[in-house]
């Protein structure tokens, strides 16, 4: 397990299975339970949601766990932020994210996502960021692209009016240019 | 001779003719047939004219002797008009037999017999609806009625022969002679038999049309003067021999026309392929001399200052915080 004062995210510990006792378990004790990404696709957008959002929230607390809480998260530097908020989902198997940051805004990009409903991925996105900084986020699906699921992260109204020019057909750099005030 | 004397010898006339037919009708009434024995019996002796020199007039013999009611003939009379076909078609004519008396006298024998002519006349048919008379009537209405009234009275006076002799001269007795309309197609050079007598001073004639589908191939020699107002002519194509000096341009493909005594060929540039130069006095060619101005390769056109507030957040609370502020 990474010490709580390494910058840098080390998977050693992550996920511990006990054979004996036929159990999975994250470092911190908590039980896993491996479910094939076919049977989460047999849900919907609201319960899948619901489990990315709990799922994320539980991946945000361990990187607060170990970069010293929600200040000691907001306070670390993006790469260090962004290498751990990755790592835990790389290990969740939910799959690679980085970060954009477009002027003011924050952009999510998740390749080779294991689950087709982008819902789940931004619910697990919006949860993680949230347990970790102490601040509540959205994420609003932009579109994938090429494997690519693209997600802008803020806050609820202005999620949802990214959500308003999404559906209305504008590709996701429009829809970024307009929310930071833009031509409209 | 006035129309007023000419109706008072006609009427005269008349009377003594119609007297003297009385006087015929009436010997007959008391003996005709010693009167047609006197009238074959010189018939016998008189041999009248035959129908052909009748018809003649001027070629039948005259008979010796003169007529008894012609020996006072009225010279007026030869001026009075002659009978034309068409009025009189309608009058009965008469026929005058002369009766000789072989005995030294005689006797005229005036016999009015109704002879029907046929004569045909075109009278104005109807009309088509939109179609006019062309031709106006030969005679004018008055003069029509000033020549019926002696026509009337005339076959009853003149003598066969002079009567023939007026009809031989006047058009036949059945067609109408119309006068020629102002409008009418005047006769050209061609049609008129003494075409030779214009000379050299007769117009020009008119050249026969060239035959159908082709033109005519010869240009004149003498090109007419070109109006100035007029647009140049057009050039003549572009030859691929070039042009000479002689007979003008050739036709591409045909070869240059050489005519028989004509020195050498001198050719000539075609035109409009090299750009105009003037040439001077001296000899010399004269080419324009171009100044060009020269741009400047690089030029600091535009200066910025400072730098735009660009946002770079160096942790994650900063970047939410961007984020959300949004």
């Amino acid at each position: 397990m990474a010490s709580q004062t390494d910058s840098s995210f080390d998977p050693t510990g992550a996920v511990r299975f006990d054979l004996e006792a036929g159990s999975a378990s994250d470092a911190d004790g908590g039980r896993l339970v491996l479910v094939p990404s076919e049977a989460l696709e047999l849900l919907g957008s609201e319960a899948l949601a619901a489990i990315g959002l709990v799922m994320g929230t539980a991946l945000g607390a361990r990187i607060a766990a170990r970069l010293g809480g929600d200040s000691g998260v907001r306070s670390s530097s993006l790469e260090v932020a962004v290498a751990h908020l990755a790592g835990e989902l790389a290990v969740a198997g939910i799959g690679a994210v980085h970060v954009e940051r477009w002027g003011r805004a924050m952009v999510a990009i998740v390749t080779n996502p294991s689950i087709g409903d982008d819902a789940f991925v931004g619910a697990v996105l919006a949860g993680a960021l949230s347990a970790a900084s102490g601040r509540e986020i959205t994420a609003a699906a932009l579109g994938r692209e090429n494997e690519q699921a693209r997600f802008f992260l803020g806050s609820a109204a202005t999620v949802a009016r990214a959500e308003e020019l999404v559906a209305s057909g504008k590709a996701y750099a429009e829809v970024v240019a307009i929310l930071q005030g833009g031509s409209s | 001779m006035n129309a007023n004397q000419k109706l008072s010898r006609l009427q005269s006339l008349l009377e003594r003719v119609q007297m003297r037919g009385a006087q015929t009708r009436e010997a007959r009434m008391n003996g005709g047939a010693s009167v047609d024995g006197i009238a074959g019996g010189r018939a016998a002796s008189y041999a009248p004219p035959a129908e052909e020199d009748l018809v003649r007039g001027v070629h039948a013999p005259a008979p010796s002797f003169e007529p008894p009611a012609y020996t006072e003939p009225d010279a007026d009379l030869d001026m009075m008009p002659a009978a034309t076909a068409g009025p009189v078609s309608s009058l009965p004519p008469a026929t005058v037999e002369y009766d000789v008396d072989s005995g030294g006298e005689m006797e005229v024998e005036v016999s009015s017999e109704i002879v029907e002519v046929d004569i045909d006349i075109d009278e104005p048919m109807a009309l088509e609806s939109g179609s006019q008379l062309v031709a106006s009537p030969t005679t004018p209405p008055g003069e029509l009625e000033e020549e019926l009234e002696p026509m009337a009275a005339q076959p009853m006076e003149e003598p066969a022969a002079e009567l023939e002799e007026v009809v031989d001269d006047a058009p036949p007795a059945n067609e109408v002679e119309e006068p020629s309309p102002t409008s009418s197609r005047r006769p050209i050079a061609g049609e008129e038999p003494g075409a030779e007598a214009y000379g050299a001073e007769s117009a020009p004639r008119h050249t026969p049309p060239p035959e159908s589908g082709k033109q005519v191939a010869a240009a004149p020699s003498n090109a007419p003067g070109r109006i100035p107002s007029m647009p140049p002519p057009s050039m003549p194509p572009p030859s691929l021999e070039g042009h000479t000096l002689v007979g003008g341009w050739n036709e591409p493909g045909l070869g240059p026309r050489i005519m028989p005594g004509a020195g050498p060929l001198v050719r000539v540039p075609g035109p409009g392929t090299q750009p105009p130069v003037a040439a001077q006095a001296s000899g010399t060619r004269l080419s324009p001399d171009v100044t060009r101005p020269d741009p400047t390769q690089h030029a600091n056109v535009a200066s910025f200052s400072g730098v735009p507030a660009v946002a770079k957040p160096k942790t994650l609370g900063e970047l939410l915080d961007l984020t959300l502020a949004l």
